[in-house]
């Protein structure tokens, strides 16, 4: 059974709701669909939520990282080779907090770039499907269906108010 | 005025991506000319030495640092329109986001420089870099030099991660509309982005973060001065004084970037009378906020009368640096305040001329925090002098042509209003219109349709 | 471990500059030439600070040999970001040449303004060369500077000390500028050996150090002139 990709435009975000809840209806699972827009569609998910991004653990160990990457490097190397600079200590909480501070903060800064990449498919390495002409408006609707299923999702999405019909 | 359906919308912010005039062309040949100075005095003071420049003893810096804490304080600009304005949901910050992450990136990259101009044996300048190497050595974290080396990376990082990240849906869109060399660039750039719904609530996801590096870099910044014990430096003021500052000059020069993008890739549509009006109005507030501060920093130090502070005073009040200084306040806040404060004067030509006053007094305020206290020692036998020599000059103003130079290329390379975020908004906007004609509408239809044919 | 410390009596300068010309000798100073000395990038390790008091006919001229202090709380040596500065346990304050990169924050840092930069490299037309002291490096430019109380002749006296397997004496180390001084103004030695006669004169009624309220902790103790 070789799985192809139904491709279909749609003009309204309504119109596509539809065809979704017409396709869930006819069994066919939210997993093998997704929804393409040119920018984020305010209201209700098209789908239902799969998995919340984690982008906030990202963050949070890279911040934790960044702590102890931070405390660290100003307290190990100033006691490494200790050095009496006007009479301060070699080690203080001032410096070593400010230091620790930055780190956590460019910690959680790459953290959520690496998170944000890996929770988005980024780079599109498994060549998912896309329609170039979502960027000019409306909704792209992707269905993932073997070949026994082709002809419902068809009729499933043309009854809807497909404006554009593309297998790849 | 018709709202722009989204066809019309990236046809008009990636017309500049795709089409370039001659004028284009020559402005860039001038701005490479003055970057080149920058270069090649540079190779001249490594040469020669760094006593190239006019510095001296007692004045050891001079506008080397001046010119790195000026772009390190325009860096600014971008963190507080889109950061601040994102967290507190204002609309109309849209259209000004790419333009400010735009102008903090290049700034923090023509700042950075300086740190390694100014260097006296400037080829060593990786022995501040804490890698271990060879030497055993590592930098010493107590200097606020080191300080600034940690914060001013952090904050290069966030900021270009923040002007990456939401660029990558527009990169899609170039990509798609591109042909030939640019959509490979373009391809490579968007990371095969879709808009699937996940990767639209992953993107929406902002920077908190950069907020509170934005106010430690600035603050450590100021720190190379407070830090030391030198008469008007040892402030306790300079952090908050300094940050203030700092968003001050970033948002007039924002201003000029925005009249200009304006102006030249024809976006009157998209970038608004309110948006500069609205932008004019936190310009004021600024300017009210650095009068107070530099009001407050020098009745202080006046009524305290401490002997070693008192010289240096009055050479900024009435002393040598005295036409220096008041011209400082004319162009940081006796111009502005009026054109800021009335309406009726708050035009776009203005509001750019009070910008211009500012980043010019914004200059002035660096250096008149640096070289009187510095030609002012302790020692009264050290008094000393200072005057910028030729090859100090051109670096200093070479690096203008640089980060303006930057901020072109970048212009020609994305879109300067980020297209997602600005069709978004219209989307909002249309919602809330729908909501408020007819409260039971609220989700039927939504906004950001278009109608096929179009 | 000994302390180094100086004492300046005020009362015995004349002003006849001695010690700087013996400073320049010993320690390899570049001579900057008239345009460089007009910019103010002379090196004068130890200068004499003139100062003019009162009005004609009662003026005075008072004279202060200022050098590099030693501070035991030295705001030079924290902000160095390379540590190319730091305090060393005999408390002398330590600048490692080959470690400076030049970002000059030191010299910003010091109230006395006893930090020296080298602008250009110097350059000593021959015979000049030949008059340079080996004990002292040559230092090129981009690199701070300042005194170091003859830091080559105190490890020279510890060393031959060591040799001879005794301590050092009292009045052994003399840093160029006390050994050409001829009215004996300046005293250099030991300030933990309670009978040296730098602590002994670090005690006198008339001693005080330069800029104290700022807590920079000199290790150089001036005396006042007597009827000052």
């Amino acid at each position: 059974m070789t799985q192809t990709w139904c491709l279909a435009k749609f003009s309204k975000p309504l119109d596509a709701r539809l065809a979704i809840r017409r396709l869930l209806q006819e069994g066919i699972q939210p997993e093998s669909m997704e929804v393409m827009t040119s920018q984020p569609i305010h209201g209700e998910p098209f789908l239902p939520e799969k998995k919340p991004t984690k982008l906030r653990t990202w963050a949070l160990c890279g911040a934790a990282l960044g702590l102890l990457g931070g405390f660290a490097l100003s307290t190990v190397t100033a006691l490494n080779y200790p050095l009496i600079k006007g009479g301060m200590p070699i080690v203080s909480p001032w410096t070593v907090g400010l230091i620790t501070y930055e780190t956590t903060m460019l910690g959680a800064v790459l953290a959520t770039l690496v998170g944000l990449l890996v929770e988005t498919g980024l780079p599109n390495f498994k060549n998912l499907p896309y329609d170039p002409s979502v960027v000019d408006g409306g909704v792209v609707l992707a269905v993932a269906c073997g070949d026994n299923s082709r002809a419902s999702v068809e009729s499933a999405v043309s009854a809807a108010g497909a404006t554009r019909v593309n297998w790849v | 005025m018709a709202t722009p359906n989204e066809a019309q919308i990236n046809r008009d912010l990636l017309a500049p991506l795709f089409k370039t005039g001659p004028k284009y062309y020559i402005a860039l040949a001038l701005l490479g000319a003055l970057t080149s100075v920058v270069f090649i005095a540079w190779a001249v003071q490594l040469v020669y030495g760094i006593g190239m420049s006019g510095k001296n003893r007692p004045s050891f810096w001079g506008l080397y640092i001046t010119t790195f804490v000026f772009w390190i304080g325009i860096s600014h600009a971008g963190t507080l329109i889109s950061a601040i304005l994102r967290v507190v949901q204002a609309e109309w910050r849209r259209p000004i986001t790419r333009c400010a992450e735009a102008i903090t990136t290049f700034a923090l990259i023509t700042g950075s420089l300086f740190p390694l101009i100014h260097l006296g044996r400037a080829w060593l300048f990786y022995w501040m870099v804490p890698i271990p190497n060879s030497r055993y050595l590592w930098p010493n974290f107590q200097s606020p030099l080191m300080w600034d080396f940690i914060a001013i990376n952090t904050y290069l990082t966030g900021s270009v991660t923040y002007l990456y990240l939401p660029m990558i849906p527009d990169m899609a869109v170039a990509r798609d509309k591109a042909t030939g060399w640019r959509q490979k660039m373009y391809r490579t750039l968007a990371l095969g982005w879709r808009g699937t719904e996940r990767q639209w609530v992953a993107i929406s996801i902002m920077a908190l973060i950069i907020i509170p590096v934005a106010v430690s870099v600035h603050t450590i910044v100021s720190w190379d001065f407070a830090m030391t014990v030198m008469p008007m430096w040892h402030s306790t003021i300079f952090g908050p004084y300094f940050v203030v500052g700092a968003i001050f000059s970033g948002i007039a020069a924002l201003l000029i970037a925005m009249v200009l993008i304006r102006h030249y890739f024809h976006l009157e549509n998209y970038l608004e009378p309110i948006h500069f009006d609205n932008l004019a109005k936190m310009l004021f507030a600024m300017s009210l906020l650095w009068f107070y501060f530099t009001f407050t920093e020098y009745l202080v130090t006046w009524y305290g009368n401490e002997a070693p502070e008192m010289p240096v005073f009055w050479s900024k009040i009435s002393g040598r640096f005295a036409p220096l200084f008041w011209l400082m306040v004319v162009c940081n806040f006796v111009i502005p305040f009026p054109i800021l404060a009335i309406k009726k004067l708050r035009t776009i030509p203005l509001i750019v001329f009070a910008s211009s006053c500012i980043l010019v007094g914004m200059w002035l305020e660096r250096f008149l925090i640096i070289v009187p206290t510095l030609t002012h020692p302790y020692l009264p036998y050290n008094y000393g002098t200072y005057w910028p020599s030729l090859t100090e000059a051109a670096i200093a103003t070479g690096t203008l042509g640089l980060f303006v130079l930057l901020y072109f290329l970048f212009a020609k390379f994305s879109p300067m209003i980020s297209i997602w975020e600005y069709e978004e908004g219209l989307q909002v906007a249309s919602k809330h219109a729908g909501e408020l004609a007819d409260p039971s509408f609220a989700g039927q239809i939504v906004p950001g349709d278009v109608h096929p044919g179009h | 471990m000994p302390q180094w410390g100086m004492t300046i009596d005020l009362d015995r300068c004349t002003g006849c500059e001695a010690c700087m010309v013996a400073c320049h000798a010993e320690n390899n100073l570049p001579i900057v030439g008239p345009e460089q000395a007009a910019m103010g990038r002379t090196h004068q390790w130890i200068r004499i600070e003139r100062y003019w008091e009162g009005e004609f006919p009662n003026i005075r001229a008072r004279f202060m040999p200022v050098m590099c202090q030693q501070c035991d709380a030295a705001p030079c040596e924290p902000v160095c970001p390379v540590n190319a500065t730091y305090h060393t346990p005999d408390g002398l304050n330590a600048q490692v040449y080959n470690r400076c990169v030049g970002t000059r924050f030191c010299a910003n840092n010091c109230p006395y303004t006893v930090r020296y930069f080298t602008w250009f490299t110097p350059e000593w037309p021959s015979p000049l060369n030949e008059q340079l002291n080996p004990d002292v490096s040559v230092r090129t430019s981009g690199i701070m500077e300042k005194c170091t109380f003859c830091v080559q002749r105190i490890r020279r006296a510890q060393d031959t000390a060591k040799d001879e397997t005794r301590g050092v004496r009292d009045g052994e180390i003399q840093p160029a500028c006390a050994q050409a001084c001829p009215a004996k103004v300046l005293v250099f030695g030991d300030l933990s050996d309670p009978d040296s006669q730098v602590s002994q004169l670090s005690n006198s009624r008339r001693g005080y150090r330069l800029l104290e309220e700022l807590g920079t902790r000199p290790r150089v103790v001036y005396l006042k002139e007597a009827d000052a």
